[in-house]
């Protein structure tokens, strides 16, 4: 078993600042994965494990704010491809997807990705 | 010669594709019929099948089958799908594309090379409400031990040993769930050419085959039922010898399996459409484990035709492996 770690450089995704932004992490390929949500630089961790439509805060709230998203990956069927979608409600682009792939079936992925939201 | 070119031209279509560098071998686990079905339609049995998880790895398998080997591929999974979650493929009720799995076999005798290519795939698998609840409550278990855990620079802290060892023990939980409660219907092909004189350019086809499987394992009770039903033909490349010959089989059997005893009982019905004669095989095979390498078997039963067709065998069976045991 080996650890593959990705880090991403920080995206931008523009909000409404009136409109509400919600995220969800999808985990493809038929692979199991959990996730950790927090803006950086805070101690609350806004959501854990398996991700569907989190509530991040309004757009005038999170404008000039950096979001962190942690994702770990085990293969857990046929194929040792990874793909993960970061889909942002309100957010452009609303949808980000990252592939990538292990060397082997027992290899544990992590993927780090940070977006920095702007209006 | 239609079918050896059908045959080549699988090979050509999957080779063709694009790649990554990479040597990892998949698992088709989710299939019941065995690997390669050339070689069952061959009674070969292959040493080592390749099982490449990109198309490039493919293709070199392919390279390689020149000199005898098995190859197969399911190509759904040589390619990303992000919609394509854990639960989704575990309610496909017809994962026929996703577990669509190509193979190609190639072995030599004194004065024949063998090339047989084949397919396998499930048309229709459900699980047990029983075995969804269990597996999806394992997924959420190692949906836990995997949630990564931040450092003060909100750096992921690589998951400890035990956390690892216990994740990975979770997805044999699953493999093992999997196991019972389910019905499954699934489909093969085979179609092997030989040349007489061990050159590929002088390639015939002369059998083909094509089976279908029902399977069934109940929750509660460690009971396999498998019913299975075969075409296979042989096409006489030679006109001078006599004319072609094909038989279609028709059988059950059932697998009881238990921490130290498995019984079999297998019973085929076989027609043989060229000769319009019928037969029937019949076998019941029992396995007792006195200890962990010492193996009670027990053999009787009545093979294929009217001439020395008794099947009786009792014996010991010494174990030097601790991989489990099949029948």
């Amino acid at each position: 078993m080996s650890v593959k770690r990705r880090t991403e450089p920080v995206k931008e995704i523009k909000v409404n600042r009136d409109e509400q932004i919600i995220l969800s992490v999808s985990i493809g390929n038929g692979q199991i994965g959990s996730n950790t949500v927090k803006f950086r630089f805070t101690s609350d961790i806004l959501g854990q494990g398996e991700v569907s439509n989190l509530l991040l805060g309004m757009g005038n709230t999170i404008v000039g704010r950096t979001l962190r998203i942690a994702t770990r990956v085990l293969i857990a069927s046929p194929g040792n491809k990874i793909v993960i979608t970061h889909l942002f409600k309100n957010g452009v682009p609303a949808e980000s997807v990252y592939h990538d792939e292990v060397n082997d079936n027992h290899d544990v992925y992590t993927l780090v990705t940070d977006y920095l939201f702007t209006n | 010669m239609k079918k050896v070119k059908l045959l080549i031209l699988i090979s050509i279509i999957v080779a063709h594709t694009n790649a990554q560098d990479k040597t990892l071998h998949t698992n088709v686990s989710d299939l019941y019929i065995p690997d390669v079905p050339g070689f069952v339609l061959s009674d070969k049995a292959p040493t080592a099948v390749d099982k490449p998880s990109n198309p490039r790895a493919f293709g070199i398998s392919l390279l390689n089958l020149r000199n005898g080997g098995a190859v197969e591929v399911t190509p759904f999974w040589l390619v990303n799908n992000p919609a394509y979650t854990f639960e989704k493929w575990m309610k496909n009720k017809f994962p026929v594309i996703e577990t669509f799995n190509l193979s190609a076999a190639t072995f030599k005798t004194d004065t024949t090379s063998v090339l047989s290519a084949g397919f396998r795939t499930q048309l229709f698998r459900i699980y047990s409400k029983t075995t969804l609840t269990e597996i999806f409550d394992i997924k959420k278990q190692i949906v836990n031990l995997l949630i990564p855990k931040l450092d003060s620079n909100d750096n992921p802290i690589d998951l400890t040993y035990a956390d690892s060892l216990a994740a990975f023990k979770k997805l044999d939980e699953i493999a093992e769930a999997k196991k019972k409660g389910f019905f499954v219907v699934e489909l093969a092909g085979a179609i092997i050419g030989s040349s007489k004189n061990n050159s590929f350019k002088q390639l015939a086809s002369d059998k083909s085959g094509l089976w279908l499987n029902l399977r069934w394992a109940p929750v509660i009770v460690p009971l396999n039922i498998t019913g299975v039903a075969r075409y296979s033909w042989a096409n006489n490349t030679n006109p001078k010898i006599g004319k072609d010959s094909s038989f279609f089989d028709i059988g059950v059997s059932l697998n009881y399996e238990l921490r130290k005893l498995n019984i079999a009982a297998e019973y085929v019905y076989r027609k043989d459409l060229s000769v319009n004669k019928n037969y029937a095989r019949f076998a019941f095979v029992g396995n007792y484990a006195l200890t962990e390498n010492i193996i009670l078997v027990t053999s009787i039963g009545k093979n294929f035709g009217n001439v020395e067709d008794m099947i009786t065998l009792v014996g010991i069976k010494l174990a030097v492996s601790r991989s489990k045991l099949s029948l």
